[in-house]
């Protein structure tokens, strides 16, 4: 994103909705965008809080084009091969069974919300996931940018792109549940920034419990409200 | 992805908040998902939602519902945002006579969502708890803030945004509920309470103002 110096005039009604404050303004001067803060969401545009239209897109090359990607969730069909943000992880679970009786998936979202961030702390986490032989999912957009998926480790032309949101997703047996957990929360000193962080689990088994348990035996505060997939999917063969 | 999930609030405020979205999965359910997205849609704003959204087309503050149905794509069906169980359980019953066959979520207090399942004759499939915000927390805002950012699971309402609208308020340039309407059109998907914003901001004004005159 960039600001038209020729036709801002300088009121400054722009600043207040970048989630990532990198709009700025020097002295009297017009409003800028500060291109290593930017994330490339959009907001500032899509707002349409510009009066006179000097909030202007540029076309992006990789890989500033990570940026759109990441952070943009209203312009799709970008052109990097990267599929979106995230996947539809347990909200499709119903008909997927990506989350079998006995198993686990855990989710975390870098950056949100409201602070971004750098690929490169995305990055520390992989490794520390990865070094406990972890496996990404490889649907999710964070496995296409990896150099090397059984170390984590990122290309090194995307570290220092920065972003409004990136998310880790792995799926393990409960089992590993608290060990990973533990490798999670002992590896966020290294983070810059803040993320969040989510477990996943069918109700069949009765496993949410032991769940809701590992996650206050290693210091986390499971929230009351969340996501309940409440299973009516149906494959269309059975419908038909 | 995590979208509706870290939503923040005391569960007297969370207890008044419900999301029901609907989704396809690439293979399974997704061709001609549009249509049945739609039928789920209608039977949604029977109970009328409070705001609901299509990612693309936008919420209700600057879409119609039928242009919300009619921008629904495989990859973006919609969300719908009620204040009560009840219309959540009547939405499930019907979603379930209907047998449309789209996955269905919905976002809220555990223990009320299993209830309203259970009431609907359905048994919750999977959860995803959240375990909260971890690592450099000190670069949050203050938590009445972060409670109007997370109504945007995109966190697209800018913290500085947020703090804007309270010193307006503060001025007297707009009420509460404009201010909550504003912010209300970054967040496309249809997911922001505006009422609870505007409780949240009118607290925020009021605080200013009682540690503004302590001040001074």
């Amino acid at each position: 994103m960039k600001i038209n110096q020729d036709l801002c005039i300088d009121c400054g009604e722009c600043e207040a909705y970048c989630p990532v404050e990198a709009i700025k303004r020097v002295g009297g001067n017009s409003n800028y965008i500060d291109q290593e803060l930017c994330v490339e969401c959009g907001v500032c545009y899509n707002s349409k809080i510009c009066a006179v239209d000097a909030i202007e897109r540029e076309e992006l090359q990789w890989p500033r084009i990570l940026r759109s990607v990441f952070s943009d969730v209203i312009s799709p069909n970008k052109p990097t091969g990267i599929p979106g943000r995230g996947t539809e992880e347990m909200k499709t679970n119903d008909v997927t069974l990506r989350y079998k009786p006995g198993r686990v998936g855990i989710g975390l979202e870098f950056g949100r919300p409201g602070v971004g961030a750098y690929l490169r702390d995305v990055e520390k986490m992989a490794m520390a996931l990865a070094s406990k032989g972890i496996p990404f999912e490889k649907d999710n957009p964070m496995y296409k940018i990896m150099q090397d998926p059984s170390t984590g480790k990122f290309m090194p032309e995307v570290l220092n792109e920065r972003v409004l949101s990136a998310i880790i997703e792995i799926e393990l047996p409960l089992s590993r549940l608290k060990e990973v957990l533990q490798a999670i929360v002992g590896a966020e000193s290294q983070i810059d920034t803040v993320f969040s962080l989510s477990v996943m689990s069918i109700m069949e088994g009765g496993n949410v419990p032991r769940v809701m348990e590992i996650m206050r035996e290693v210091g986390l505060k499971p929230y009351p409200n969340g996501k309940t997939n409440v299973g009516l999917g149906r494959p269309r063969k059975e419908l038909n | 992805m995590t979208h509706t999930l870290h939503r923040r609030g005391s569960e007297e405020d969370l207890k008044h908040e419900y999301l029901v979205f609907a989704l396809a999965a690439k293979g399974i359910n997704w061709d001609g998902s549009e249509a049945r997205f739609k039928r789920a849609f209608q039977i949604c704003l029977k109970y009328h939602p409070l705001n609901y959204g299509n990612t693309y087309t936008g919420n209700i503050y600057n879409a119609t519902a039928e242009a919300v149905a009619d921008g629904m794509k495989p990859n973006a069906g919609f969300i719908a945002l009620f204040d009560n169980e009840q219309a959540v359980v009547e939405i499930l019953k019907e979603l379930k006579q209907e047998n449309l066959g789209q996955c269905i979520v919905v976002s809220g207090l555990f223990d009320h969502v299993h209830q309203c399942c259970r009431n609907a004759g359905l048994e919750p499939h999977t959860v995803n708890i959240s375990g909260g915000i971890r690592g450099r927390t000190d670069k949050l805002a203050p938590e009445p803030i972060l409670e109007i950012n997370t109504m945007c699971g995109h966190a697209l309402v800018s913290f500085n945004l947020i703090k804007k609208m309270v010193e307006e308020i503060r001025a007297g340039g707009i009420t509460a509920l404009d201010a909550a309407k504003k912010m209300a059109l970054n967040c496309h998907c249809g997911m922001f309470n505006c009422d609870r914003a505007a409780r949240i901001l009118t607290s925020l004004a009021t605080e200013n103002q009682t540690a503004g005159a302590a001040a001074s």
